[in-house]
């Protein structure tokens, strides 16, 4: 009972500095906020010599094959390349991008901003001077001249956006527990998810059962591809459907089938425990989330370390509340972390 | 599976790791078909050496607690702790009685009567 309210309470974290917090979205928006600004003034200034309705959209040729009025244009552009933009950024924000991942997220609103953007000013700028919108042309190239726009505005936002900073766990949501010196101590914990075993299995076997079947009936290579595919991806399925996670006096590591990773001691500044809903983690496996690498072998408790100049890591194991008393402990043993 | 060893202690180490896989069966945290951390790993882990573990894991294999199998490692069975062991001094208790032409309910009542005192 008390766990579980530690673990929804650890989940939150503190939260991190405001001003900090209000940079990593307030710079992306800003340039968001300017890229829309461009178009506007664009479509403003250029008004008297644009068609109205102006060309919209061509075809693969650069025929103008779409048409829209030049009010309509503008609230489209804007709509899609400004607000959309800040609705999902603020949405990732809000959904904990941390660390790399808010610059990433930055990165990716800016770039689609600055690509949609600089398609739109090519459109405008082709029809200016032509009194009809059907004789305007705009070569296809354009889209690698957008795209390269709109990847270079997403490498300045990269830049120039602070990673947000991995929240602080409060004292009080992190169990300690009290070692004697010379004490030698493991804890060792094992997550299994039949039901990604079974269906990787299946899954493994439909696709060597396809190799089998394909020249049976004599479909030349035609259930090759689709039968190695399934069988790859039915062993993948398959290997993540159990963890098993060790804490020692050399910090902890994990193992995943063929996949596995370790944290020593001294790198763990503390550790916590979570409440993982695998689809906040973009599903089952080893997961790059905005929470920091995770691996998620299914809903439940997660056991969450913070590493000191990196990113937090989550496993979800069985008893988490014992593994990280125990990181707790061996930390304050090594005369750090009060 | 949290297992804490005190080197300053009396009691042998192999004895301590024993216990320690005893009480996490009996607690729940280790539970049947689970298979517990192979041998070298965990003489790692705990600094100690790795006969000492494999002579934990060798006696709590004869009191059928685990089933230790070459290259499986060790898995728990769904046996409790004590069972074994219980059972064994029940078929001992009945053989004295029979010997010495006890009825069950003489037994019974010298179990209350050892019990009580």
């Amino acid at each position: 009972m008390t766990s579980r309210q530690d673990a929804t309470s650890a989940s939150t974290g503190t939260a991190a500095p405001p001003e900090s917090a209000a940079r990593t979205l307030g710079i992306p928006i800003l340039m968001v906020i300017a890229i829309g600004l461009i178009q506007i003034g664009a479509l403003v200034a250029w008004r008297p010599d644009l068609p109205d309705p102006m060309a919209t959209h061509f075809s693969g040729s650069g025929r103008a094959d779409g048409f829209m009025s030049w009010t309509a244009n503008l609230v489209m552009a804007l709509g899609f390349s400004t607000v959309l933009t800040i609705v999902l950024l603020v949405g990732f924000h809000l959904g904990g991008g941390r660390g790399r991942m808010a610059r990433i997220g930055a990165a990716i609103g800016v770039g689609t901003s600055g690509f949609v953007g600089a398609l739109m000013l090519a459109a405008a700028a082709a029809q200016r001077g032509r009194a009809d919108a059907h004789d305007a042309r705009l070569s296809p190239a354009w889209i690698a001249a957008g795209l390269a726009a709109g990847l270079a505005l997403a490498g300045l936002a990269y830049a120039v956006t602070p990673a947000s900073p991995w929240p602080t766990p409060d004292p009080a949501e992190t169990p300690r527990m009290t070692l004697r010196p010379g004490e030698k101590v493991v804890w060792s914990s094992e997550r299994r998810n039949r039901t990604l075993t079974l269906v990787g299995l299946g899954l493994s076997l439909l696709g060597l059962a396809l190799l089998v079947v394909g020249p049976v009936l004599n479909l030349a290579g035609g259930l090759v591809l689709p039968g190695v595919l399934m069988a790859v991806l039915g062993a993948l399925f398959a290997s993540v459907g159990r963890v098993r996670v060790t804490v020692d006096g050399a910090g902890l590591r994990w193992r995943m089938g063929p996949l596995f990773g370790r944290t020593p001691l001294s790198r763990i500044t503390s550790a916590r425990v979570v409440d993982v809903v695998p689809m906040e983690y973009g599903g089952w496996g080893y997961r790059l989330s905005g929470q920091g690498p995770a691996v998620v072998i299914g809903a439940g408790h997660g056991l969450r370390i913070s590493r000191a100049g990196g990113s937090d890591f989550t496993v979800t194991v069985p008893d988490a509340e014992t593994g990280a008393a125990l990181l707790n402990g061996l930390i304050a043993g090594t005369g750090r972390g009060g | 599976m949290l297992i804490r060893i005190d080197p300053t202690s009396s009691v042998a180490i192999y004895d301590q790791l024993a216990a320690a896989i005893r009480g996490g069966v009996a607690a729940g945290d280790i539970r049947a078909g689970q298979r517990l951390p192979p041998a070298r790993e965990l003489a790692a882990s705990l600094g100690i050496n790795v006969h000492t573990v494999l002579k934990a894991y060798a006696a709590l294999r004869d009191e059928g607690l685990l089933h230790v199998r070459r290259g499986r490692g060790a898995v728990v069975t769904d046996v409790r702790p004590g069972e074994v062991e219980l059972s064994r001094a029940v078929a001992e208790l009945l053989a004295v009685g029979r010997r010495n032409g006890l009825s069950l309910t003489q037994i019974h009542h010298a179990l209350d009567q050892g019990a009580e005192s």
